[in-house]
């Protein structure tokens, strides 16, 4: 069954493997959007966690919230749950936390230990992984500890966050972003610091979350006062494609740039410029899509970021974290700038919550279709022609 | 049922199990969450066990009843006006309906939808405006009622006409609980889980009968008493397991009472060991029965979906002990108690079952001290492995 604007089939429907989402695919100028079955339906939800959450790269975090050995985060996703663990030898691990024993996950939350040890019966574990203590265990024929160790996941560091692959059979995660690299060097995003994180449970589809965020054609609709004013969305463009990313530039109206003399009665406290920065970078902020799911935002003075763990076709867990450069935190404006700048995040955010129910809803009903894309949103068909290839295997 | 449950075969999946305790592992991660394999449960083993409903003292006197859900049956339990215990379908034989709720007592059964009338043996003696129904026989009908048969109080049904009784199967037990007058036993209380309940069944048994958790999820609240170490697992001869837990020297609630907790005698009957014993047993598949040394507690549990069960828990306390004047006290002290434990519990199992879902959970390693939870796995896997 072929998706077309025009179609009178409403849904695709059927086994995974059935769909066909050619359409989806087609170069920008004839593409359409993804139709509503993949924000709703239980069946493309699994092949989605399937091909992409499970096969491809995800970011868990970064590796600066673990900085000592000893530290500790955990993370669940896609019903994994897992620890980023800091070792004695400062390397960074990523386990699956379900102990040997009974699959309790052994670790939550965050903090500090010399070792983890499972809550339901006190199973023991070092920070490489390896059992080291299994109270009662004596007495089962042929239980050897020593041979116990927690899973290891894949995961590889890039600019300091942290990324997963489940399934262990992706294609390693950096090469294909090298020409992304000189583009973000000034940020320098390794040394970097993870100082506020914001943890929302949504429900809507993770694609809406992502649709919303890579496109800037709804500044002016909603976010007409608070966002438009600074970053008009006409303003905003695309850089070529390069590879598995994709690269919004949104350029600040001349008079709102951080470098721009301060507008009358504008003395809201800012966090101090990142010093690196040409005069260009400057000038702008930058959202990076590294597919699937790592969405960057660099502004002239600090990076946020999203993990995104979807629970269901409707439900998405999200965590949102600002990020700044050590020079920065040492300043005597950085107080007042860091709380400023999430302030102002709070109150834009909601902007976008009406918009993503709104959307799933409308998508969830039989009269939703599929349409052609405006110009401003390159990113949502980079974005979806990624989709409909993973989970389609074309 | 979900496509080709009911006739799949879970030999396979099932043989990690394996025949001996030594080689043992605990049923697979997947018998806790997957729909098809919870139907087939439904099929193969609620359908054709002998399942636990409560206790014959929930409903006293003639006229006395109590609304059940079961597998998604309405059920109630009652006495009829002579006095005798049944159990049968609520569902009225006109169009379903439901023919009465909650608990109480009545004279009859009066269904509020279009009034047909039962009475409380289940037979239909009224049907308003049923008399131009051509061959309708109001004599002729009746509310099903549902096997039953009573153990040391308990009151368990079976679906399965065919199945073999229950008591000759639970000599042994009722051997080794001879002191603890099971039958005379009273009802006291019954206090139904104010949460959902979002775990497998399994869950919960293999939770409630291995002592090893002591160490973990109740390190400072019951460990101290009741080290896991000092548990002793009875040898099982029936579908059934049994665990004593013995108190650290000095630490019985005889020799170390609870300043702030009204007291009790111990059961009139028990023994002097069994008066330093905390005693776990599991009737297969859904009866938990725990013995402190003055009362007894219970689960009723119905399961509800792979990781739904509904659970409330009853307490029954020896007739001697409810003339005493302290025993409204002890009764919620002894709530409050079951809370706090419960709450570490119910902690745990909620992030177990979500972790069940995990590529990396595996079958079960057990300890000598989780033998009962083997065995249960192999009483499943029984059952489970022939359609």
């Amino acid at each position: 069954m072929t998706v077309t604007t025009e179609s009178t089939s409403l849904r695709l429907s059927g086994p995974a493997g059935s769909w066909d989402l050619s359409a989806c695919t087609a170069p920008f100028e004839s593409a359409v959007t993804l139709p509503a079955v993949c924000y709703t339906d239980p069946a493309f939800f699994a092949a989605e966690v399937e091909t992409i959450f499970r096969g491809d790269w995800v970011c868990i975090g970064r590796a600066d919230e673990v900085p000592e050995p000893g530290d500790y985060a955990c993370v669940d996703m896609v019903g994994e749950p897992m620890v980023m663990v800091r070792g004695e030898d400062r390397a960074l691990r990523v386990f699956s936390s379900v102990c040997r024993h009974r699959s309790m996950p052994v670790a939550s939350g965050a903090g500090n230990a010399r070792s983890l040890v499972c809550p339901y019966h006190a199973w023991t574990y070092d920070l490489t992984g390896r059992l080291v203590g299994a109270p009662e265990m004596g007495k089962t024929p042929g239980f050897d500890a020593k041979s116990v160790c927690l899973p290891e996941i894949r995961h590889a560091v890039w600019f300091g966050f942290v990324m997963v692959n489940l399934d262990g059979q992706a294609a390693p995660f950096a090469p294909p972003l090298a020409p992304l690299e000189t583009r973000v060097a000034h940020w320098r995003l390794d040394e970097m610091h993870s100082v506020d994180h914001y943890a929302f449970d949504y429900p809507w589809n993770w694609k809406v979350m992502i649709d919303n965020y890579i496109e800037c054609y709804h500044h002016p609709t909603i976010h007409g006062k608070s966002l438009e004013p600074s970053m008009p969305g006409r303003a905003s463009y695309f850089e070529p494609e390069e590879g598995p990313f994709s690269i919004m530039q949104m350029p600040y109206r001349k008079g709102h740039r951080p470098t721009d003399p301060r507008r009358p009665g504008d003395d809201a406290p800012r966090l101090p410029l990142i010093e690196t920065l040409s005069e260009d970078e400057l000038s702008r902020g930058a959202t990076l899509q590294i597919l699937p799911t790592l969405l960057v935002s660099l502004y002239p003075t600090h990076m946020d970021y999203y993990c995104m763990f979807p629970e269901d076709p409707s439900r998405l867990r999200l965590r949102k974290s600002f990020c700044v450069l050590p020079e920065q935190m040492a300043h005597p404006d950085y107080q007042a700038g860091i709380e400023q700048t999430t302030a102002n995040y709070l109150k834009y955010a909601p902007e976008d919550f009406g918009v993503c129910r709104g959307l799933q809803s409308g998508l969830s009903a039989g009269l939703s279709r599929p349409s052609r894309y405006c110009p401003m949103e390159v990113g949502d068909w980079r974005f979806a022609k990624y989709v409909a290839e993973r989970v389609t295997g074309a | 049922m979900p496509d080709g449950a009911a006739s799949r075969d879970w030999t396979s999946e099932l043989s990690v199990v394996s025949d001996s305790f030594e080689s043992g592992r605990g049923l697979p991660p997947a018998c806790y969450t997957d729909p098809a394999f919870h139907a087939a449960e439904i099929d193969r083993i609620f359908r054709r066990e002998w399942l636990c409903l409560g206790r014959e003292d929930e409903v006293s006197g003639p006229g006395d009843y109590l609304s059940l859900d079961l597998l998604g049956d309405p059920l109630v339990m009652l006495r009829d006006k002579d006095g005798v215990l049944r159990v049968l379908s609520r569902v009225c034989r006109h169009r379903s309906m439901p023919v009465i709720k909650g608990r109480g007592n009545t004279n009859t059964l009066l269904c509020p939808y279009h009034h047909w009338t039962y009475g409380l043996d289940g037979r239909l003696v009224g049907a308003p405006e049923m008399g131009k129904t051509p061959g309708f026989d109001a004599k002729a009908i009746c509310l099903p009622e549902i096997r039953h048969e009573v153990w040391e109080g308990f009151v368990f049904v079976n679906f399965d006409s065919d199945a073999p009784p229950l008591g000759p199967q639970l000599r042994g037990v009722s051997r080794l609980l001879a002191n603890y007058r099971l039958s005379e036993l009273r009802t006291a209380r019954s206090l139904p889980f104010d949460i959902e309940c979002r775990w497998n069944w399994k869950l919960m048994c293999d939770n409630f009968i291995e002592p090893y958790h002591h160490v973990g999820v109740h390190l400072k609240s019951l460990e101290p008493s009741l080290p896991a170490r000092l548990s002793e697992i009875v040898e099982s001869d029936g579908p059934w397991t049994m665990v004593h837990m013995r108190y650290r020297k000095g630490r019985s609630p005889e020799e170390a009472p609870d300043p702030d907790a009204p007291a009790l005698p111990p059961f009139p009957g028990a023994d002097p060991l069994q008066r330093r014993t905390f005693t776990l047993l599991h009737i297969f598949p859904n009866l938990l029965v725990s013995f402190f040394t003055d009362h007894m507690q219970f689960y009723r549990l119905f399961p509800e979906g792979p990781d739904r069960v509904h659970m409330e828990k009853l307490f029954c306390y020896p007739p001697e002990a409810m003339a005493l004047p302290q025993f409204e006290d002890a009764v919620e002290h002894n709530e409050r108690s079951f809370i706090e434990f419960r709450d570490e519990d119910i902690d745990a199992v909620l992030v177990l079952q979500q972790a069940y879902r995990s590529r990396h959970a595996q079958p079960g390693v057990f300890s000598h001290l989780e033998r009962p939870i083997w065995d249960f796995a192999r009483w499943i896997a029984d059952r489970m492995e022939r359609a």
